[in-house]
């Protein structure tokens, strides 16, 4: 044997695996299907639908004037002291105008202000709050009464216009109201109100069935849902079974199609039957729930689907 | 919310698998590692040899036959034959040449070429000359072709083995983390059946080369024993002459 033919032979088989390892075109698209690995987006979901952001700040802006009418106005039998609280609530907007919204918003409609600018101070607060469970909800049901006083503003409003010299330039805002759409989702469940003047919100904008559903919306139903959710406090690791179950409606509030939990693969892993009993709880709950009771506001939106975290922390009061 | 809930399917399917050559050889079982590093020697030797060989055999076809147009030119034999013993024969037909003529002359001198008797043996003893050293010259030729074709038919089998190893291994992998998704069990059976593929990519040129090179072997034994044919009858001929002379 000669010495080159082994030399020969090595460096054949060099080339070779220098060409599998590093070269091997088949090899390369596979590699680019690894970057999207992006599970850590969980969290802030949990934490944004928690959020009733808009209602607590209400509450409280009511609540210093007057701690007990809240009550009161569900009843909604004078459309009087309404008006004095979305002067008294007016003059907080001013200041929140400088943040990042448009102020022509935060004007418009003056049941609106109070929500509006609550968001951008809020985000910060929310987490804190995302433990309290049974807040969200009763707040979530608040803030119809308290938007009540809205519908028939128009007439209300030209009063203002008088009263309050800053919002002279409503009426003109209001129209232009229509055109920015995203901050309307948030202003729809307020404004508008079961009683018939909930024409004049709507004509501003909340019936579009393409907004998305506000989270304030979404907890209305997550705490219809959490009632009849019976969950084993006692379960193996309890803590980490958020179940996140997908459904849609109908307008009436019956469920348009099956609830589904999201993260079905989850549930047959071995060692998570807890979370499957969870999610199976969960989705019983739905079920259980369903002739839901659906926020005021355009009821066709609620087709779309609707995505609820359903935290046991939460559930359990932290 | 839509992009976290596209992102979930994504982020579970994209398990950490590295799919490269060199991975699939490291996550290895270290029974299928000694199966591919046994697969990967035998492919290293035995292309050694296909080259070998193949630079060898051309050689001697090449030498043959200008050994064989010096031999019919009407030349000289025992010219011929001082020149190839001097420098030494370099291919089979030279050196049973060289054997032949080299019987006949230490014959011829020492007298032994007398009677029909010492006609007969020397003939005799020029064929069994001739055919022993067509023998050891092909048996060099043929050297290592024996690794050749077990490589051939014995390597797919080696690798088959690493094969079936590693994918009792990526079974018991289901069997111990009890998930049947493809993801746990993928990465073993991709790396049990590079196994297979060294081993055919071992059998594969060790079987063309080893038919190859016994065709041609086998060819130039023919032209050997022709050659050796020839040479006797040509030998018988001319000491016919010589003794009718």
């Amino acid at each position: 044997m000669q010495r080159s033919s082994y030399i020969f032979s090595a460096s054949l088989h060099a080339g070779l695996m220098a060409v599998a390892i590093f070269g091997l075109p088949y090899w390369e698209p596979q590699r680019e299907l690894e970057p999207p690995v992006i599970l850590a987006e969980f969290a802030p979901i949990a934490d944004k639908t928690n959020v009733p952001k808009p209602q607590p700040k209400a509450i409280e802006s009511k609540a210093e004037p007057k701690d007990e009418p809240v009550p009161e106005q569900k009843v909604e039998p004078k459309p009087e002291p309404p008006k004095p609280q979305p002067q008294a609530v007016a003059p907080p907007p001013p200041p929140p105008p400088p943040t990042p919204e448009p102020p022509k918003q935060a004007e418009a409609p003056k049941p609106a202000p109070m929500p509006e600018p609550e968001p951008s101070p809020k985000p910060v607060p929310k987490p804190r709050e995302v433990v309290e469970t049974p807040e969200p909800p009763k707040v979530a049901e608040k803030p119809k009464p308290q938007s009540k006083p809205a519908p028939p503003k128009p007439a209300q409003r030209t009063e203002e216009k008088s009263k309050a010299p800053s919002f002279t330039d409503v009426a003109a805002l209001v129209n232009k109201m229509k055109a920015p759409p995203a901050a309307q989702p948030q202003q729809a469940p307020q404004t508008a109100s079961r009683t018939p003047p909930a024409a004049a919100p709507r004509a501003e904008g909340p019936s579009n069935p393409n907004l998305p559903i506000s989270m304030s919306e979404k907890d209305f139903i997550r705490k219809q849902v959490e009632d009849k959710w019976q969950f084993d406090i006692g379960a193996k690791d309890a803590s980490n079974l958020i179940v996140r179950v997908r459904f849609s409606l109908n307008p009436d509030g019956s469920l348009r199609n099956q609830p589904e939990i999201v993260d079905t693969a989850r549930m047959y892993l071995p060692g998570q039957e807890s979370y499957r009993s969870a999610a199976e709880s969960a989705r019983r709950a739905v079920l259980k729930a369903a002739p839901f009771q659906l926020p005021p506001g355009d009821k066709d939106k609620w087709g779309q689907e609707i995505i609820l975290n359903f935290d046991p922390r939460q559930m359990l009061g932290g | 919310m839509d992009r976290t809930v596209s992102a979930m399917p994504l982020g579970g399917s994209a398990a950490a698998t590295d799919l490269s050559l060199w991975a699939l050889f490291l996550q290895a079982d270290w029974i299928v590692k000694a199966v591919m590093l046994m697969l990967v020697l035998a492919s290293f030797w035995s292309w050694a040899i296909i080259f070998d060989k193949l630079i060898k055999i051309r050689k001697v076809i090449s030498d043959t036959d200008k050994f064989e147009n010096d031999f019919w030119s009407g030349g000289s034999l025992d010219a011929l034959y001082d020149r190839l013993s001097i420098a030494g024969p370099q291919h089979p037909m030279a050196v049973l040449f060289v054997a032949a003529m080299r019987e006949w002359r230490r014959s011829t001198e020492r007298g032994l070429v007398r009677g029909k008797h010492g006609l007969g043996s020397l003939q005799v003893r020029i064929g069994q000359v001739m055919r022993v050293s067509i023998d050891r010259e092909m048996e060099r030729l043929e050297r290592y072709l024996g690794f050749l074709a077990s490589v051939g038919s014995v390597s797919p089998f080696v690798g088959l083995f690493g094969t079936v190893w590693g994918i009792m291994n990526s079974f018991h992998a289901i069997a111990s983390s009890k998930n049947t998704s493809l993801a746990v069990v993928a990465p073993g059976i991709a790396e049990a059946l590079f196994a297979t593929a060294l081993g055919l990519l071992a059998a594969i040129p060790a079987v063309m080369a080893y038919n190859k090179f016994s065709n041609d072997l086998g060819r130039l034994n023919v032209r050997l024993e022709g050659f050796a044919g020839e040479f006797s009858a040509l030998m018988s001929r001319q000491l016919d002459e010589e003794e009718a002379a």
